[in-house]
């Protein structure tokens, strides 16, 4: 089963995306900030990332730039946010996503993106 | 409700009650920036939660409160008390949401209008306080960053939802977009505008048709409904299920401004010209196109235009006009005609009607040969477009845009591994397993040289047949925006100088901090606090469990004597005793351990403080300076929330009727703001907290005449009250000294209702006041309420229990020193007359009491206030730990029992509540 660590200090969104990932049959981690995600990909890699912007202790970039420093199996990382600006998207591809997706994100909406990044999307 | 709804629900309560706290802190810290980024994290987390939900009031007024931190953040707007209300207002508000939805248990609340009118005020206030920095008739761009970001929001936005405009412009008459067309072609620009009004929009006062109608220079406008109406018996006809869709040449600008209240419902998309060659008709089934469409794409190849429009007039002649065909060809003529010279809009018309037409020619798959033959024609479009799902353009696209980026960061390795990694994955779903192993090629080349070069090329042949098909889509994104987004699929051999020259990247990757900050110290450091929450309910379950077990254990004793003297097994007697000690300190621990976590800090209570003070303050025009101390003092839940109101009321009081305006204070000596102090602190097993303020103090003599004029005291009293003693009588029951009844305390209830509030958790309350000086409240409560010390008397052959708290001492009284006083039992006790009553009186229990052989009646000594009375009993007898439960029922309105308790033995003690009794 593909794991996939969700990284949000809103316990709502955690547990919003965790319901939309498990239901699509992943295994989910959560992280409540940037240094509590890295203590956890300590442990072992994950398949995929799901990360906000905006945390305290350490926000989404700098996990992102910590991450892709690591020496260890690189996963995709989709970093979720609600700024639509240029310069934000610009910054979140710089510091290592790999996809910048807006907030809300609907369950129809971000499972395609999550699927295809897994290499499991199937064309309907 | 649903465990998301309840996780809302509980975090955005947490999120309130902190953005409150920071206000206030930021009330005496403006600037420090620190306190006002963690304000805005949580405003604008507040605001993301809710996005997972169907709460557009509450979005609404989080987003204007956002939007206001934000520029206040940016050093726009500056902090102001007003700024402060009205965020705490909003926040009331959202309070306000959440309780509804936590009694509707969902989040689909129903419409609303007062709710909504609110939010509607309150994004409006929070809106004006926003620094006006554009001219005055701009409503919607008061400030300038943010109008961009919505705008290349609904930038975004139309690219993805470019499939959808073509339906929508599809069933536009071909007739009004060939107009269309021709203005564009002249420099006109046209929106298509979705405005699809929420189901409530009538009990919100809105008016969708009013805003459709009042739209200036229409081109095309249609009315539909989102989804089929009902039957007419259960059509609701103030549901609005209609969308409009109309197109105009007002700008943006205009339009923002124009749907600036249902900014959310409305969808506003420029259209491009080539949106408008859309062939529509009826579909044929004889018509041969494949023949026609191989000598127009090799005319076009060739620019032998006169031949392709000669061949496209014969096979419209050939066709009935109703045909898609035909519009296709009318289509193609009229490019032609208009754009001779660029040849972009006509290839991708030929294109679709390959695919529309000859759908078998599509699905050939492209070579890698066929990209690179095509280099010769620019009009063509260079490699065969294969349409694929959006999220997979997307995908790819971010990816070149990433393997674009013109920064060496140390990550780059990562990001190289991270890309390939995407890459995989979209290729994989794609089919193309067999790219893969290049992949891995270019991805290991990438690494030994440190540079995404060789991974982008392998992404520029291998991806361009489906970055092609995005690449319409993203040129209009281009134009407008300074995207990053590597030049589109002609610059395939271009080299990679010219690309990364075109980006702008470096300007983002020098903005960000080091990175080697981000070392392995700071991780190893941190510790994260571990905390959980759990529903009060179930640890009030937990309590009375443990409560059972605890009378339960003290069974065991009584059955040791029962196998003793009943059964004569005193081996077995001694084995049970054994066990009990052991039960007996597990069962004390798990009690110690539950009352630990029954433990709130009275700052639980104290948090309202600071904004009750300060808004009752501004209220009353004063200045009060608040100090609290010892916030982290714990208690049991039950004493910390039955603080609560007294607390309130007493704070309320002190502010109103103690603590002068400036004015006053000057005049009296005193420093302009008054000093209000809330203190707590543990003492042995009880809780102290006092409330001192340095006001004006009450004047004895105010309230002796006050006491008198109400009747609450005789005339002999008048004289005899010392001032201590005519100060407590504002405890008294109907007694209030403001002259008049203000706003905010004296509201009919006084100090007589807190008393009693304390009273009833075992409290006491102590009242010093120095006339001129100040006042001194005292509460002192106890520790915990859960179990109580309580002291078992014997009256009338049954057994009642007394709580040792009201229980000064027990004495023995001869019944010869028993004397009648007006017809009152009274005695002297250590040179004092103590009013005497018999507990068989006060139950009505029609017996008398019993003396012992001595003739000595056994006295409970109580403490009333600062009184002492003497209740006579059968005997007194041993005290024991129990826990108490209230009388439930109808049982509960009995004042006179505190409640009861299970003993040992299995029968029922009633706890008497002596106060209750007289």
């Amino acid at each position: 089963m593909k794991r996939i660590l969700v990284i949000d200090d809103a316990a709502t969104v955690r547990l919003y995306h965790r319901e939309i990932l498990e239901k699509a049959g992943y295994q989910v981690a959560e992280a409540i900030n940037g240094l509590e995600a890295l203590e956890k990909i300590e442990e072992a890699p994950f398949d995929l990332y799901l990360v906000d912007i905006n945390m305290p202790k350490l926000d989404g970039y700098g996990f992102l730039r910590a991450l892709r420093q690591r020496e260890m199996p690189q996963a995709p990382a989709i970093m979720i946010s609600t700024e639509s600006s240029d310069s934000d998207r610009q910054a979140a591809l710089v510091a290592g996503a790999n996809l910048y997706i807006l907030k809300p994100t609907r369950p129809e909406h971000l499972l395609p993106y999550v699927q295809s990044l897994l290499g499991e999307w199937q064309r309907t | 409700m649903n465990p998301l709804l309840e996780q809302f629900l509980s975090e955005s309560r947490d999120a309130i009650q902190s953005i409150g706290e920071k206000l206030l802190q930021l009330e005496t810290a403006p600037n420090d920036e620190a306190l006002m980024g963690e304000l805005f994290r949580l405003v604008h987390t507040l605001k993301g939660n809710s996005g997972l939900f169907e709460l557009p009031e509450m979005i609404r007024v989080l987003h204007a409160a956002e939007d206001l931190m934000d520029t206040v953040r940016a050093g726009e707007a500056s902090y102001s008390q007003d700024l402060a209300d009205q965020l705490l207002e909003a926040m009331d508000f959202v309070s306000a949401v959440l309780d509804e939805i936590q009694q509707a248990g969902t989040d689909s609340l129903p419409a609303d209008a007062e709710r909504s009118a609110a939010a509607l005020d309150l994004a409006g206030s929070l809106k004006q306080l926003k620094p006006e920095k554009a001219q005055p008739e701009t409503l919607t761009s008061t400030n300038p960053a943010t109008d961009t970001a919505t705008e290349s929001a609904t930038e975004a936005a139309e690219a993805a939802n470019d499939a959808d405009q073509d339906l929508a412009l599809a069933q536009v008459p071909e007739a009004v977009r060939m107009h269309l067309f021709e203005r564009m072609l002249a420099g006109e620009t046209f929106f298509w505008i979705c405005y699809q009004p929420e189901e409530g929009c009538f009990y919100k006062g809105e008016d969708p048709l009013f805003q459709i109608i009042q739209l200036p220079t229409l081109a095309w406008r249609a009315l539909s409904a989102r989804e089929p109406w009902p039957a007419a018996e259960a059509l609701d006809a103030y549901r609005c299920l209609l969308r409009f869709e109309c197109i105009t040449a007002m700008d943006r600008e205009g339009l923002l401004e124009h749907f600036r209240y249902v900014p959310d419902q409305v969808q506003i998309r420029p259209i491009a010209l080539d949106d408008l060659p859309i062939p529509s008709g009826a579909e044929h089934d004889a018509v041969p196109v494949a023949d026609y469409l191989q000598s127009a794409m090799a005319s076009l190849h060739q620019g032998d235009l006169p031949s392709l429009i000669q061949s496209s007039k014969v096979l419209l002649e050939l066709t009935a006009p109703e045909l898609r065909i035909a519009s296709a060809m009318r289509w193609l003529l009229l490019l032609l005609e208009t754009q001779p010279e660029d040849q972009r809009l006509a290839a991708a018309l030929l294109q679709r009607i390959r695919q529309q037409e000859d759908p078998a020619a599509t699905s050939m798959p492209p070579t890698a040969t066929s990209a690179n033959a095509a280099t010769g024609v620019s009009a063509m479009p260079q490699p065969e477009s294969i349409a694929i799902d959006e999220h997979l353009t997307g995908i790819l696209q971010t990816q070149a845009e990433i393997l674009a980026l013109d920064d060496h960061p140390d990550w780059l390795p990562g990001r190289l591994h991270a890309v390939a990694a995407s890459l995989r994955a979209a290729f994989r779903c794609l089919g193309q397993e067999a790219l893969l192993a290049p992949l891995e090629q270019a991805l290991e080349q990438a690494l030994e040289q440190t540079h995404p070069q060789p991974l982008r090329a392998w992404l520029e042949v291998n991806g361009a047949p489906y970055l092609a098909s995005a690449a319409n889509a993203m040129a209009a994104l281009e134009s407008q925006t300074a995207s990053p987004a590597p030049d589109d699929a002609t610059s395939l051999d271009s080299s990679p100088e010219v690309v990364t020259a075109s980006t702008p990247a470096d300007a983002a990757a020098s903005a960000q901090p080091p990175a080697r900050k981000f070392g392995r110290r700071l991780e190893d450091s941190y510790a994260a606090p571990s905390s959980i929450k759990v529903d009060q309910t179930k640890i009030d379950t937990m309590m009375n469990l443990i409560g059972e077990m605890i009378v339960a254990k003290n069974a065991l004793p009584y059955l040791a004597a029962r196998a003793e003297k009943v059964f004569g097994v005193r081996d077995l007697a001694r084995e049970i005793k054994a066990q009990y000690s052991t039960i007996h300190r597990i069962a004390d621990e798990m009690q110690d351990a539950i009352m630990q976590i029954r433990l709130l800090p009275v700052s639980f209570v104290f948090q309202r403080f600071p904004r009750l003070v300060r808004d009752t303050a501004n209220k009353l025009g004063k200045e009060v300076h608040l100090v609290m101390e010892g916030e982290s003092t714990e208690a049991d839940k039950n004493v910390i929330e039955s603080l609560a109101d007294p607390l309130v009321h007493i704070i309320r009081n002190s502010l109103d009727h103690g603590l002068e305006t400036a004015d006053e204070r000057r005049a009296a000596g005193k420093p302009p703001t008054g000093q209000l102090s809330i203190r707590a602190r543990s003492e042995s097993d009880r809780v102290v907290i006092e409330i001192a303020d340095d006001g004006r103090g009450i004047d004895p003599d105010t309230i002796r005449r006050k006491a008198y004029e109400k009747g609450i005291i005789d005339e002999q009293a008048l004289e005899r009250l010392s001032d201590q003693e005519a100060v407590n009588l504002v405890f008294a029951a109907g007694f209030s000294t403001a002259a008049k009844v203000s706003d905010l305390s004296g509201r009919g209830v006084g100090m007589d209702v807190v008393r009693n509030a304390v009273a009833q958790v075992n409290g006491s309350i102590d009242l010093k006041s120095e006339f001129g000086k100040g006042t001194r409240l005292r509460l002192s409560l106890p520790l915990s309420m859960a179990v109580s010390n309580v002291m078992i008397i014997q009256s009338a052959g049954q057994r009642f229990g007394v709580s040792m708290d009201a229980v000064a001492e027990t004495v023995r009284v001869p019944e010869a020193n028993i004397q009648l006083i007006k017809q009152q039992k009274t005695t002297v006790l250590r040179g004092r007359v103590m009013p005497l009553m018999a507990l068989n009186d006060l139950l009505g229990l029609d017996q008398p009491q019993v003396a012992n052989d001595d003739r000595e009646f056994a006295v409970l000594v109580v403490r009333l206030e600062h009184d002492f009375l003497g209740i006579l009993v059968d005997d007194c007898l041993e005290t024991v730990d129990i826990i108490l439960k209230p009388l439930a029922g109808f049982l509960g309105s009995i004042k006179g029992y505190a409640g009861s308790a299970l003993l040992g033995d299995g029968s029922v003690l009633l706890v008497i509540n002596p106060r209750g009794l007289l």
